[in-house]
């Protein structure tokens, strides 16, 4: 790839990590816009107007992000390929499950690989572990009614939105650092095994488990039977329900209050 | 220039993009609604959609079929079968194919996911978040609407607690109408927490794709678990696959292998399998036409254009016809102030209603301006959650203002059928008068109800409107307006 090609790239990705970041800034304002909003004290805190305003404050990130936004759209029809779509799973596990399907099992027992998934399994086992305590830890703060509502009886958002973040904190940080882990540990397993394959005798494709489930017949008298609990359904009067609940606004189904 | 006409033509929407793009317009094909703030009576709201797709969006034309699912568990048998009889066919005849195809919230997630930003992609650790919505659709779909059945509320956990696709297309969206200024009212700790999830998940969809679909809906869940037995989908050929794995690399969903619960269907496997092994299974029409003759192309041609047709004109014609439906035409927007109120006359407001008892509707009527008390009116149905919960604070509200305020409850008469059975069970002997407005909602309108419930207004022994409420009250709230109309 030449010079400039690279420079193009280079730009491409900078305006789209810019537009990543504006796209969560603007998400982070408006969420605070409308906590604040909440948080003001009073009885109706929501109004059009005071939405209107939490709107107009925020206008700079939302106006560089639908900018960034129009930017980027128009370089990418000039430069393909800057974020690809494709997958790439080089790493992953899927491309172990591929080999092992393709060639015989039994010739992936090797200890070194056994002990590739020794390291894995602790790993997860330790992840659960700090999951656990964390949620449990939120779960006894948020079971205590004195920390979960305030004075006058309303759930206390923000408290409890804290308390999540800090029990999660060790968890999830722990989390991304298994992540490298496994990848490593992927990477060695998937090296071993190619080498293992390589000599392991190729497998005979699996055939349909259960070819009554697949036939013809069993689907349709599937389907006759539900359409026979539908029929009955609606014979006796059950869209009336239906109807009332659909065509009529229940507010706090809907999240509104 | 060449490069970006190009790049403009590699853009045209696939196949699946302008199912969707249909899709999600017909199913809100009520474009009246988005000009009027309210949402469609009429009677295609009894059959249930496929997709998640809000029924209390100004546009929607459809039931949602998780709404249903979860208020059909405190109704009657008949419903519950009803709903359950219409997701059952949708499991076996699609699968999860509807998540990929004809859901109009998956399609937004879509679309957001096609801005040009660093992308997070799938991996074994968004392989266990998948999970995470089998719980969804056991606890807040089935466990606690059912335990709440038991006392006769209906409670729809998921639309409450999570559901995004409600809060964009029936709050945010009603909400945004000029008409419904005094749903602002209600907003509280529920919309505050409500919001902040649609936000976040807007905002992860640009970077993780379908992020609802794979870890939290409840519907793709349940739809998945019948992809290996339904009709429509795809399939792969054992004996042509290689396990080369190059569709499960490809897809940007957790799937193992082609066809499995997470699998929606899309059919982007099915072009860039080398060997051809995966195909749709149930239709010959997704198949691609051989092209190598000018037959061939012709015909093509011709069903493409006979398709396209028909398809357009079932959209414009669904379109004409609910913006003419007289069940949107009592759904005017309701202008009136507070002061307009009070000015009306009485008998704008007067109005003989049927009075309901636990035997039936009667004969007997009630007029909330004739009670010679404080009256207070509150607008309610069995199917609605908030209505249920607040009914026994005007229960004890009757009793302990029984000499000077009448409480009239009016039950909205599409199912006045549960309305007995429900007074029955729960206020056999209480005071207050519980009525039916047979004029489909006219008196419901004509005392500024904007379509939500509950709705309450209170009048003075004068027969003059003093307060209303548009959300659910508590007894100290009652308190209170009565309190302070007799103090006067």
């Amino acid at each position: 790839m030449s010079r400039r090609n690279n420079v193009i790239m280079l730009v491409g990705k900078i305006m789209g990590i810019l537009l990543s970041v504006s796209i969560i800034i603007t998400g982070i304002c408006i969420m605070m816009q409308c906590v604040s909003i909440y948080n003001s004290g009073a009885k109706n805190q929501f109004s059009r107007e005071k939405v209107e305003q939490a709107f107009s404050d925020i206008s700079v990130p939302i106006i560089i992000t639908v900018l960034l936004l129009i930017a980027v759209t128009v370089f990418n029809l000039f430069v393909s390929g800057v974020f690809s779509d494709k997958q790439n799973h080089k790493n992953s596990s899927y491309v172990l499950r591929a080999l092992n399907l393709k060639k015989d099992i039994s010739a992936l027992n090797d200890p070194r690989i056994l002990n590739e998934h020794k390291i894995r399994r602790i790993n997860s086992y330790i992840l659960a572990a700090l999951s656990i305590t964390g949620f449990g830890i939120f779960f006894a703060y948020v079971l205590n009614p004195t920390n979960f509502f305030d004075s006058k009886g309303n759930p206390e958002i923000i408290r409890v939105m804290s308390a999540f973040c800090i029990c999660i904190v060790i968890p999830f940080s722990y989390a991304i650092v298994s992540v490298f882990i496994n990848n490593k540990s992927l990477n060695r397993e998937i090296e071993i095994s190619r080498e293992l394959v390589k000599i392991a005798e190729p497998k005979k494709a699996p055939t349909s488990s259960n070819k009554l489930i697949h036939s013809f017949y069993f689907k349709l008298g599937i389907i006759i039977i539900c359409a026979v609990i539908l029929l009955y359904g609606y014979f006796s009067g059950g869209t009336a329900d239906v109807l009332a609940k659909a065509s009529n606004l229940c507010t706090e189904c809907i999240g509104l209050g | 220039m060449k490069k970006v006409i190009g790049k403009l033509k590699a853009l045209r929407p696939t196949r699946r993009k302008i199912i969707q793009l249909y899709t999600a317009l017909l199913f809100n094909a009520n474009f009246k609604g988005f000009y009027t703030g309210r949402i469609y009576k009429g009677n295609t709201k009894k059959i249930c959609m496929p997709g998640i797709n809000c029924y209390s969006c100004p546009g929607a034309v459809t039931a949602c079929p998780l709404g249903s699912l979860q208020g059909s568990f405190s109704v009657n048998r008949s419903t519950l079968f009803y709903v359950g009889g219409i997701l059952l066919l949708y499991c076996f005849i699609f699968g999860r194919m509807i998540c990929g195809w004809f859901c109009p919230f998956g399609f937004i997630q879509e679309l957001l996911y096609k801005i040009k930003t660093p992308k997070i992609k799938k991996s074994p650790i968004t392989r266990i978040f998948a999970f995470f919505k089998y719980f969804v659709l056991v606890f807040f779909v089935f466990v606690i609407p059912i335990m709440y059945a038991f006392r006769n509320t209906p409670f729809p956990a998921f639309c409450k607690y999570i559901c995004p696709a409600g809060t964009l297309e029936g709050g945010v969206a009603l909400l945004s109408h000029k008409n419904n200024s005094r749903f602002f009212e209600m907003l509280g700790p529920l919309f505050t927490w409500k919001f902040l999830l649609l936000i976040s998940i807007i905002v992860a969809s640009i970077f993780i794709f379908r992020i609802f679909c794979r870890f939290i809906c409840p519907l793709g869940a349940l739809y998945g678990l019948f992809n290996k037995f339904s009709v429509f989908g795809v399939k792969v050929d054992n004996d042509k696959c290689t396990y080369c794995n190059r569709c499960v690399n490809h897809c940007k969903l957790d799937i193992k292998h082609v066809g499995d619960t997470e699998c929606i269907s899309c059919g982007d496997c099915v072009d860039i399998c080398p060997t051809k092994a995966i195909s749709w299974k149930g239709t010959k029409a997704f198949r691609p036409m051989p092209e190598d003759s000018e037959k061939n192309k012709k015909a093509r041609f011709i069903s493409r254009a006979v398709a396209t047709f028909l398809a357009l004109a079932v959209l414009i014609g669904a379109v004409i016809y609910f913006w003419n439906d007289d069940s949107n035409a009592t759904s005017e927007p309701q202008t009136q102030t507070q002061t307009e109120q009070n000015e009306s006359t009485d008998s704008e407001y007067s109005v003989n209603l049927k009075i309901v008892t636990a035997a039936g509707i009667t004969d007997d009527t009630v007029n909330p301006l004739h009670t010679g008390k404080i009256t207070i009116v509150n607008f309610w149905g069995t199917w609605c959650t908030p209505c249920v919960k607040e009914l026994p604070y005007f229960d004890q509200i009757a009793s302990d203002y029984a000499d000077t305020v009448s409480v009239i409850a009016i039950h909205t008469n599409m199912v006045s059928d549960t309305a007995p059975k429900h007074i029955e069970d729960n206020y056999p002997d209480s005071n207050i008068i519980f009525a039916i407005d047979l004029d489909k909602e006219g008196y419901y309108s004509k005392l500024g109800g904007l379509g939500g419930y509950p709705y309450t207004v209170i009048f003075d022994e004068n027969g003059h409107i003093v307060k209303s409420f548009v959300e659910a009250l508590e007894y100290k709230d009652l308190q209170e307006a009565i309190e302070t109309e007799l103090s006067k």
